[in-house]
């Protein structure tokens, strides 16, 4: 019951206000870095940003949304990662309530931490549903590397958590930086204000 | 990526019975073990059900950009390192291609190859608005139907203005080609002011909300009723009823 209502407290108006533009700001960022060829995704700042300031029902639910939008308006490989997704938001808030969101190295290592719930969901998915080699990046580093001689599982493994780990801490960095610069007035209207200021 | 015209007896379906029909085309395909049975499930169903639909064109299309690019990786890769390789299948040079990874990248390319069909069918013909909007009177909370569409509207015109702050910054000299590091350079004054108007914009967004009685529990009637044909529950049931047959011949047999 304590948990139930502590989930309503976090569903408030402005976080529905918040989570559809969350959203798209996850895939028009996304977007935007692969127009720049970076290799990295940044399509997650929308979801970690929720989690951080709204909890984490409102970062998981996020996450999921991303996906289900991503998959009906871009290409419908988005579907098989909303559980990642859905984990990104999820563990963010989690850290965000324990404080890792009030210096910039604590939230560099929330990325860390948050990278190895991906990997831990999104390996079994690559493996599953795409026999292990994705059509991106991830699945060029995890071709070179069963190409040198390793298992399918470990360059599974290893291809997601190098592609990850510098994404999922820029990301956070990115994050912390924003809300810091942001006035407290505004943030005062988001239910877990208290994680960042 | 489709554009979902009015046209066609696909378009006027309800949304639900088309998505029970996808992910039951999906789930199957993932079920059944046999690659040649899916590919069946493709050639009698999905397809012939695509060209009584008129769509076959956008959906192939949508297949040739998506799973032809990952096929073809799927079957270098596995076919040259599939581990339990036996028979030789194909040598060229000091290459040789095993049969057991080709029959393997072969099962994962027609999954994708259902996944991305099947999902074309309910994309092709159904207005993403319409979507959210069936979901929402088979049950899913107005907060949520919410989130849903508004996303779904917003987010065609935020890719437009991400493409038009990139290009205002370039005109103002920043430079987005070049070295990695530069590229890497560029990408905090694009993303900054988009995240920090989003922030601005839910507090108003949310105001807005409130005024319209957002969250007050009653049940919102909506402009368009969304047809629901008993012969289209019936569909959704037949759909339910053989993904469980699937599941139970998988696990049992």
């Amino acid at each position: 019951m304590k948990l139930l209502n502590s989930i309503k407290k976090d569903f408030n108006t402005v976080t529905f206000a918040l989570i559809p533009l969350a959203i798209v700001i996850n895939l028009a960022i996304g977007y935007l870095v692969s127009v720049l060829a970076l290799p990295i995704f940044l399509d997650s700042i929308g979801t970690v940003l929720v989690a951080v300031i709204c909890g984490p029902w409102a970062g998981l639910a996020t996450g999921l949304l991303s996906n289900a939008v991503g998959g009906i308006l871009l290409d419908p490989f988005f579907f098989p990662f909303a559980p990642v997704a859905a984990v990104i938001g999820f563990v963010a808030g989690w850290l965000a309530t324990a404080g890792f969101f009030r210096s910039w190295w604590k939230a560099a290592l929330a990325g860390v931490i948050i990278t190895v719930g991906v990997v831990i969901v999104a390996a079994p998915i690559r493996l599953i549903v795409f026999g292990g080699i994705t059509p991106n990046s991830v699945g060029a580093i995890t071709s070179l590397l069963v190409a040198s001689g390793q298992s399918l599982i470990s360059s599974v493994l290893t291809a997601t958590t190098l592609s990850n780990v510098v994404d999922k801490v820029v990301t956070a960095l990115v994050v912390f930086g924003i809300l810091k610069g942001f006035p407290r007035r505004t943030l005062g209207r988001f239910p877990r204000s208290e994680n960042v200021i | 990526m489709f554009d979902a015209a009015p046209g066609g007896w696909l378009y006027h379906l309800n949304p639900l019975t088309k998505l029970s029909v996808s992910l039951a085309f999906i789930l199957l395909a993932f079920l059944l073990p046999s690659p040649l049975v899916s590919l069946g499930l493709f050639c009698l169903a999905i397809l012939p059900l695509s060209l009584w639909g008129g769509i076959t064109l956008p959906m192939l299309n949508a297949c040739l950009r998506l799973v032809a690019p990952a096929a073809g990786v799927l079957l270098v890769v596995q076919g040259l390192f599939y581990p339990g390789g036996q028979t030789a299948a194909l040598r060229a040079g000091p290459l040789v291609f095993w049969q057991e990874g080709l029959a393997y990248a072969g099962l994962i390319s027609v999954r994708l190859l259902i996944m991305v069909s099947a999902f074309s069918i309910l994309l092709a013909t159904t207005p993403p608005a319409k979507l959210a909007m069936a979901l929402q009177q088979a049950g899913l909370p107005a907060t949520f139907a919410y989130v849903l569409a508004a996303a779904l509207q917003l987010l065609p015109e935020a890719r437009q203005r991400a493409l038009v702050i990139l290009k205002a910054q370039r005109a103002r000299g920043l430079r987005v080609s070049g070295s990695l590091l530069a590229r890497a350079r560029a990408v905090l004054p694009l993303v900054v002011p988009m995240i920090s108007s989003t922030l601005v914009m839910a507090e108003e967004r949310a105001v807005a909300l409130e005024l319209r009685a957002f969250r007050s529990g009653v049940k919102p009637t909506t402009y368009y009723e969304i047809e629901d044909a008993g012969v289209e529950r019936t569909v959704r049931w037949l759909c339910g009823l053989l993904v469980l047959a699937a599941g139970i011949y998988r696990l049992w047999l």
